[in-house]
C-alpha cells in the first residue's frame, strides 16, 4: 500500500500488528487511545490507526516526534458515515518493550 | 521529559475542559504537567461545583446545545477528565490556598487528587522547572 506524509512511502499491511479504532473521537481522545494501546505493542511493531477526526493528519506526526515513535505514513479513505478517513501507520520504537 | 506548567483562573466549565483536554493530549505525549488552580477557578475542584456545566457568557442563549455536544464526546464531566489524565500520565493538580480562603473551602470540599499548595512553591519550583507556562 502506498502512504504519504511519512518515513516510508510503501508499507506491506501485513506488517501491521495492532488496529486502533479511533473513529468519532477527536483531539486528545485519540491521542489518549493511541497512547494506551501502544503500551502494550512489542517493540518495533506497526500500529495502524484509524481516525475521523481531520487533525490527525498533523497530531499523529507531532507525537511521534515527541515519544520517539516513527510515524511511516497516511491515506485517506472514503467513509460513508465519516466522509472520509486518515488511515495513519506508526512504528512503536525499538527501545521501549510492552509493559 | 518536558515538563509544562499551566495556570488556571478562570472558572467557566467551557475554558476548563478546553484545559483538560490538553493536559490529555500533553500526558499522552509523555509531557510532566503541573496545574495550579487559583481564584474562581478553584470553585471547579470543589466536589460542589465540579460539576456545573457553566458555560461562559458568550455561549448564552446555546446552553443546552453546547452542553449536550459535550456529552456527546464525553467532555462534560471535568473531575472525569482531570482523573483520566492523572491516571495516565505524570500531573499534579494544585488548589492555591490563598484563592480556596477567598473561596470559603477547606481541603476537605476539594476532589479527589487535588493537593493544596501555595503560590509561593508553585514560581520557585514547578514554574521555575517548566519547559512552557500555559495560562487558562
Amino acid at each position: 500500500m502506498e502512504l504519504v506524509g511519512g518515513e516510508e512511502p510503501r508499507l506491506d499491511e501485513a506488517a501491521v500488528a495492532t488496529v486502533v479504532d479511533c473513529r468519532g473521537l477527536l483531539c486528545a481522545q485519540c491521542i489518549l487511545r493511541l497512547m494506551r494501546t501502544m503500551l502494550g505493542v512489542p517493540a518495533s511493531g506497526v500500529v495502524k490507526v484509524i481516525s475521523s477526526d481531520p487533525a490527525a493528519e498533523h497530531d499523529y506526526p507531532a507525537w511521534c516526534r515527541n515519544t520517539g515513535n516513527r510515524f511511516l505514513g497516511h491515506r485517506h479513505e472514503p467513509d460513508p458515515r465519516w466522509g472520509a478517513l486518515m488511515v495513519s501507520f506508526i512504528r512503536k520504537r525499538a527501545d521501549q518493550s510492552p509493559s | 521529559m518536558k515538563r509544562l506548567a499551566i495556570i488556571a483562573s478562570r472558572g467557566s466549565a467551557n475554558s476548563l475542559v478546553q484545559m483538560a483536554t490538553l493536559i490529555l493530549a500533553a500526558v499522552g505525549s509523555e509531557l510532566v504537567v503541573r496545574v495550579f488552580f487559583r481564584d474562581e477557578a478553584v470553585w471547579k475542584l470543589s466536589k460542589a461545583h465540579a460539576h456545573e456545566l457553566n458555560l461562559s457568557e458568550v455561549y448564552r442563549g446555546h446552553e443546552s446545545d453546547v452542553a449536550a455536544r459535550l456529552a456527546a464526546q464525553g467532555l462534560d464531566d471535568l473531575p472525569r477528565l482531570l482523573g483520566e489524565a492523572r491516571e495516565v500520565g505524570d500531573v499534579r493538580l494544585y488548589a492555591c490556598s490563598s484563592s480556596m480562603a477567598i473561596c470559603g473551602l477547606r481541603p476537605e470540599d476539594l476532589i479527589e487528587g487535588v493537593e493544596v499548595r501555595g503560590l509561593t512553591a508553585f514560581l520557585l519550583e514547578d514554574v521555575a522547572s517548566a519547559d512552557r507556562v500555559l495560562t487558562f
